[in-house]
């Protein structure tokens, strides 16, 4: 197991360090494209998004009557996700 | 302390909001400066960066819904420290918030709020101000609130407080015609005394806006093009006080940018109208 | 709670509508600048048990947890833990797990910038430790600890949450099936580019990562991972996690 270890690390290291020698080379690329092939699933279209600026000083002319009489049915689209209500939560 | 700003062009400018703001750098429109929000920049990544990109081709304003300069609680430190990094990063040309409370014992109503406008309660935010414009290095400029009630206990009007606050702060206003004529509608505030009461030389910044008639009062929507009442007290404001940088605020049923940009230019017409009077 | 119900009437001064409808107006505001806040933060959330729902979830949420910021993109973080004992959304055993995805992807979003790892100071370290005689270069270098960006967040849920959310971005196809069968997921939060990224991880690389999360030196969080993992390799990870702006800084210090 030690010696596994020893081997993996150093051999990791290497990689990490090659790294920094070729971002010396390259101090202009800021960010090589690994993110493809990283699988990474981008939120999109945030950066301009409404619903991510929540501040405002204006109020508000549709009135809230708190009405109290509870939807009890989530209907969204969970209809399309199975096997949520059979399941117990395994944590 | 640092002087109040003199690098803020003398014209109309707009409320940018997230929607707009790609098609806003991509055309560049001829207008004088923008303001923001400033709570939705604190913290970094995409809406510093965008926000830092439209700084380098406009003054920015910073406007904030947040502080709660007259609420009993103490000033929440970390707000505080984010609006004062916020001003670092943008370097903008004014930095405002409103005249209002929003927190109590710890629990934070994020809404602007009134109070009784009382000798206590001048004392009491006179020495927020202060606090908040030390943190800041620089004045704060204070807006007036659009209210749907008024307290029986208040020794002076809204603008004798404002007034009084200015001349012991040395704070900026912002003078908000739309929110006056809200209170002139509900609260029979008489708007001309209003103007009257402040002192010219302190006065910043105008803020113009549209409203929504509700049952029996009229609601400060931001979601409408500036009505007529509101041009009105706009003359009488820069006949008054004279001329100042201009804003349009448009928050809810956001329309196309040329539409919020033709607002601008109305009030811009204005001011330059006023300005050759002046001549 | 409601900030206004012991509102005397003697307080106020009258106007030309009762003050209740005053009230009305600020108890209404109040409760949307909230609901909206919640709305934002947790858009997927909004889609998955829809808009009534969601809104009577939020005025429920509320109630129980006001706001304690003048920021409200700070509002919300214990909706995941509150959905745990919302009795209405009990049948959706994910949602607090899909919630707590969310709320890392918000955070994410609005994290403060952090200047990336100097990848050329880590490049010289090898030489510092040789010169520094310290000893065989491997053995000091086993200590190097790594600090995570504030962007990032480590989550793992026994529900493919990570599909869910994935299956409701902009531009994802309306028609998709998702099989809660599809089993656990692992993924690392962080930002890339202004935008909330969720990378999966595996079994081993989420072990590994949580330990260096924790703290744990390079040398022990492989060690650990190994126990459980003999064929885990960090070889390729750690140079994309190090690529990806998953950390800021790296400290090497023998705290043994």
């Amino acid at each position: 197991m030690q010696q596994q270890k020893r081997k993996l690390i150093t051999a990791t290291l290497g990689s990490l360090l090659v790294l920094g020698l070729a971002a010396s080379a390259h101090a202009a690329d800021k960010k090589p494209e690994m993110e493809k092939c990283f699988g990474i699933a981008k939120a999109g279209h945030n950066d301009c998004s409404s619903n991510k600026s929540a501040h405002s000083c204006a109020g508000q002319a549709t009135k809230d009557r708190d009405a109290m009489d509870f939807v009890a049915v989530p209907k969204g689209t969970c209809d399309k996700i199975a096997g949520g209500t059979e399941m117990k939560k395994a944590m | 302390m640092k002087a109040l700003p003199a690098i803020w062009p003398l014209n109309a400018g707009i409320g940018l909001r997230a929607p707009h703001t790609r098609e806003f750098l991509a055309r560049r429109p001829k207008v004088g400066w923008v303001e923001v929000h400033s709570e939705n920049f604190f913290g970094g990544g995409a809406p510093l960066a965008t926000l830092l990109q439209v700084r380098e081709h406009y003054p920015v304003s910073l406007h904030g819904v947040g502080m709660g300069l007259a609420s009993a609680d103490a000033l929440d430190p970390g707000h505080l420290n984010a609006l004062r990094r916020l001003c670092d990063a943008v370097e903008p040309a004014a930095v405002s918030e409103h005249l209002c409370w929003n927190r109590s014992h710890g629990v934070v109503f994020n809404d602007l709020l009134p109070f009784p406008y009382t000798r206590a309660a001048l004392d009491h935010v006179a020495a927020r101000v202060q606090q908040a414009q030390e943190a800041l290095g620089r004045p704060l400029l204070l807006e007036n609130l659009s209210s749907y009630l008024a307290f029986k206990r208040s020794e002076m009007t809204e603008g004798e407080f404002l007034a009084a606050l200015a001349r012991r702060t040395g704070c900026g206003l912002l003078v908000d015609l739309q929110n006056l004529h809200v209170n002139a509608v509900n609260l029979g505030t008489d708007v001309r005394a209003h103007l009257d009461a402040l002192p010219a030389e302190r006065v910043m910044e105008y803020h113009l806006a549209g409203a929504s008639p509700q049952e029996g009062c009229l609601v400060d929507t931001h979601d409408a093009p500036v009505d007529e009442a509101t041009w009105a007290l706009y003359e009488a404001a820069l006949e008054r006080i004279g001329p100042r940088p201009t804003l349009i605020e448009w928050d809810q049923g956001l329309p196309h940018l040329p539409v919020l940009l033709a607002e601008a230019r109305k009030a811009q017409h204005r001011l330059e109208a006023c300005h050759v009077a002046l001549c | 709670m409601s900030p206004f119900a012991d509102t005397p009437d003697d307080f106020v001064r009258p106007t030309r509508y009762p003050l209740s409808e005053a009230l009305d107006i600020y108890r209404n505001n109040w409760r949307h600048n909230l609901r909206q806040a919640l709305a934002g933060a947790y858009p997927v959330l909004v889609q998955v048990v829809g808009e009534a729902f969601f809104r009577q979830l939020a005025t429920r949420f509320m109630d129980e947890h006001p706001s304690a910021s003048g920021n409200l993109h700070d509002y919300g973080d214990a909706l995941p833990a509150f959905l745990q004992g919302f009795a209405p959304a009990q049948p959706l055993s994910y949602l607090p797990d899909l919630a707590a995805l969310e709320w890392a992807c918000h955070r994410a979003y609005f994290a403060p910038d952090e200047p990336p790892l100097d990848l050329q100071a880590l490049a010289r370290l090898p030489e510092q430790v040789a010169e520094g005689g310290a000893g065989v270069v491997e053995d000091t270098l086993e200590h190097l600890r790594f600090e995570f960006h504030p962007a990032c967040t480590l989550l793992a849920s026994p529900w493919p949450v990570d599909a869910i959310w994935r299956a409701h971005q902009p531009g994802a196809p309306e028609d998709f099936r998702i099989d809660l069968k599809d089993g656990p997921c692992r993924v690392l939060v962080n930002r890339s580019e202004g935008e909330a990224t969720v990378s999966a991880l595996a079994e081993d690389e989420f072990r590994w990562l949580r330990e260096i999360h924790a703290g744990a030196t390079l040398g022990d969080a492989t060690a650990r991972t190994l126990e459980h993992h003999p064929d885990f390799n960090p070889g390729i990870l750690l140079p994309r996690l190090a690529l990806g702006g998953t950390w800021t800084r790296f400290t090497l210090e023998n705290r043994s």
